[in-house]
Parts: structure tokens; sequence; C-alpha cells
């Protein structure tokens, strides 16, 4: 069978389908919550980067091309990303920083076949209670674990292996990032308002931790407290 | 000159972008709802969705073409069945939900119809969305060789399903 003929079969079976459903305006309206749209914002930004409707090729030469004449220019302007390599225990952190986004990209050289270690929370606040716990599907190796709701507490754990290295975005416009100390190890705390992350490694798993309600003191004594086996 | 067009807003990239959120995030969280049954799920598949439309936004000009609705849709329901396969130790909370129901149209329908899932979504992802198998490969997760023989066998498989409802494949 042609391509031509298996697009004009799926072209056919996806009119249907579509013709099929409810028309999107039908849809309920959701009334998304603050994490998801704090979630979706690095995605619109990341939307109205310069260029985006072209293709990956496209872009890549002409982010050559740009390099090249800021290089001969010696141009630099305070908009100009930043980049910093960053040691966290045996993770190494590739890091692109954007005025209004940050894009991390996580290498490890160590090798891991086994499963994925559980998390245990040694000391928590009192009153605070694990509510969920799960594997997320975009990525395998990627346990999200949210206390009392995800603006109060949210773990995010990442098994980074030597043949899985992958790469975060996250909002970090007027973000100020500092270093701090967990368990002897440096750990990376950005603020920004009310929202706190807190992001360190042990062995080869990343953790982070974000809140829009503890102080920096409490989220770093819930990490010195985190125990992987 | 270069500098001040990368570093201009590319509006037209923005508004794209919103206007496929502002017309499609309600129906995909509900496609992931009706599968998950659990709100935050749902929207981190939401998220997930758009995030893969991201990466090849570049392949869509018109929010309300059939291709984008297809592709998002799509992706949700892929994300969705596979987290909840991941809580296979968890009770499920719904029946298998009939989230694409079976449009009752001609023989080259019901042919694609008869495929499984993974499949369809492969041959729509190429065919009707447009997508490349590299495309394909990164949004998955797997190697571009495994995606081009897996669509190479959904494709045979089509093949075969079409001439059973007496469809020439070969013109």
């Amino acid at each position: 069978m042609t391509d031509k003929k298996a697009r004009s079969v799926m072209d056919a079976y996806a009119a249907a389908w579509l013709d099929s459903l409810p028309a999107p305006a039908s849809s309920p309206h959701h009334a998304f919550s603050a994490s998801h749209h704090d979630a979706m914002r690095p995605l619109r930004r990341q939307a109205a980067k310069p260029f985006r409707s072209m293709s990956r090729a496209a872009r890549f030469a002409l982010a050559a091309a740009v390099i090249a004449a800021l290089l001969t220019a010696a141009a630099f302007s305070a908009d100009m990303p930043l980049f910093r390599t960053l040691r966290l225990g045996l993770v190494t952190v590739y890091q692109q920083i954007n005025p209004l986004y940050t894009e991390q990209h996580f290498e490890t050289d160590v090798p891991d076949d086994g499963e994925m270690k559980t998390v245990t929370f040694g000391w928590l606040p009192e009153g605070m209670e694990e509510t969920e716990r799960r594997r997320t599907s975009e990525l395998s190796n990627h346990e999200r674990i949210i206390f009392d709701n995800a603006d109060r507490l949210r773990a995010d754990v990442f098994r980074i292996r030597e043949d899985s290295s992958f790469t975060l975005q996250y909002d970090s416009e007027n973000v100020q990032f500092f270093t701090v100390e967990i368990n002897g190890q440096q750990a990376q705390l950005g603020v920004k308002g009310d929202r706190l992350t807190l992001q360190w490694s042990v062995d080869n798993y990343l953790l982070r931790l974000t809140t829009h309600v503890l102080d920096q003191e409490t989220l770093c004594r819930i990490a010195e407290n985190i125990v992987l086996n | 000159m270069l500098f001040s067009l990368a570093l201009a807003d590319d509006p037209a990239g923005r508004s794209l972008f919103d206007e496929i959120y502002s017309l499609y995030g309600d129906e995909v969280y509900h496609t992931a709802f009706r599968v998950l049954g659990s709100e935050t799920e749902a929207e981190d598949v939401v998220h997930d969705a758009f995030f893969a439309l991201l990466q090849v936004l570049h392949r869509f000009r018109d929010a309300r073409d059939s291709r984008t609705r297809a592709f998002l849709l799509t992706v949700a329901r892929n994300r969705a069945i596979d987290l909840r396969r991941r809580r296979r130790l968890e009770p499920l909370m719904l029946e298998d939900p009939d989230v694409f129901p079976a449009p009752e149209e001609g023989g080259a329908v019901r042919a694609v119809q008869a495929l499984t899932p993974e499949d369809r979504d492969l041959l729509l992802l190429r065919f009707h969305t447009g997508l490349t198998v590299k495309e394909i490969a990164h949004m998955q997760n797997k190697k571009p060789a495994a995606v081009a023989k897996a669509i190479t066998r959904a494709k045979a498989r089509l093949a075969e399903k079409l001439r059973e409802e007496g469809i020439d494949v070969d013109r």
C-alpha cells in the first residue's frame, strides 16, 4: 500500500472520527488548578520563542547564524541566555537560563539497571500527610508525591541513568537562585514570590520539592530527612 | 539584523498555541478525565499533550484544522491510558471507556477501526497529522528504527483489513 493511499484512508477515518465526537466548544469548562497554570506557563513562553513555528532544522540553522553574528559583533545583552553547568552530587546539570524560563539537561555516569527506589519522608511538618504518589506517564523514571495538595508540597523524584538523560523546562521569570546545602551536598533553591523550589541529588536521583506555602527552613528540613531505599 | 530578528517576539507562534489551548484544552482534559477519573492526573495529561504539541508546533498552521485536534486527542488518550496502566495495582475507577466512539461509516473507516488502538494512533500521527518517524519516535521516547518498523507493520495490517472490506489497496 502506498503512503498516499494510507494518507487518504487515515484522513477519511479522522474526519469520520472527529465528526462523531461532540464539538470541542460543547465540552464543559474546567477550572484548571494553579499548579496546572504554573506548569503551562513555560510551554506558552516556549511557543512564543522566536521562530517557533519553523522546523527544528530551520531553527537550528538560524540559531547557528545568529550565534555567528553575535560572536562577530561581540555583542552582549542582558537578554542573552546564560549557560551554566552545575554539579549536584553524581548528577551533572547543564542549564540554559533565559529571561523567562530555564531549561535543564540532566546527565549521570552512574549505570543503574535496578528498580526505581522508594522515597521515604523521615520528617514532615505536623499535620501534613501524603495524599498522592504516582509514576507519571511522561517519564517512566519519575515519581510525583503530593502532600495535602500540590500547592502545599509537591515532591518530584527523577531517576537519572547513564543511558537516559533528559531535559526539563520550568518557569524561572524573576526567580532568584540560591545555593544551599542538604546533608553536606550542594543544592539549588529557586525563589519566586511564595513559590520555593529546592533541587538536589541523592546518588543518581534528582529530587525536587516545590511549595507555595512552606518556608525555606521547613523545606530544607524535609529534604534533609528524605531517605531513598 | 539577525540579532534583532532573533529576539523579536513571534506573535504567530504564541497566538497559535494559545488559540489551540483555548479551543481544545477543555476537550483534552475531559478526554483524559474519562479515562483516569482524577482531576490532577487529567490536568497532567493536558500538560503532556500540549508539551508534545509544542515539539511539533511547526507542523500545524491552523488551530481549527482537524489534524490539530486529532493530534491532541490521540496523544491525550495514549497518555491517559498509559497512566492508567501504570496504576495497575489500584482498583480501576472506570471500565474501559469508549473515548473514541467508532464512527459508523464506509469500509475504509471500518478497516481502521478494526486495528488495535496502538496501530491506529501510529497511523493517525504519521499519515493524518503528518509527523515524521523521527518526531513520533521523539514523542514516544522510542528509537526511530523501532517506530519505522511499527508503522510498516501497522500499514500492512491496515492493508489486510482494507482487502477484507473489498477495497483495492494498490490504487
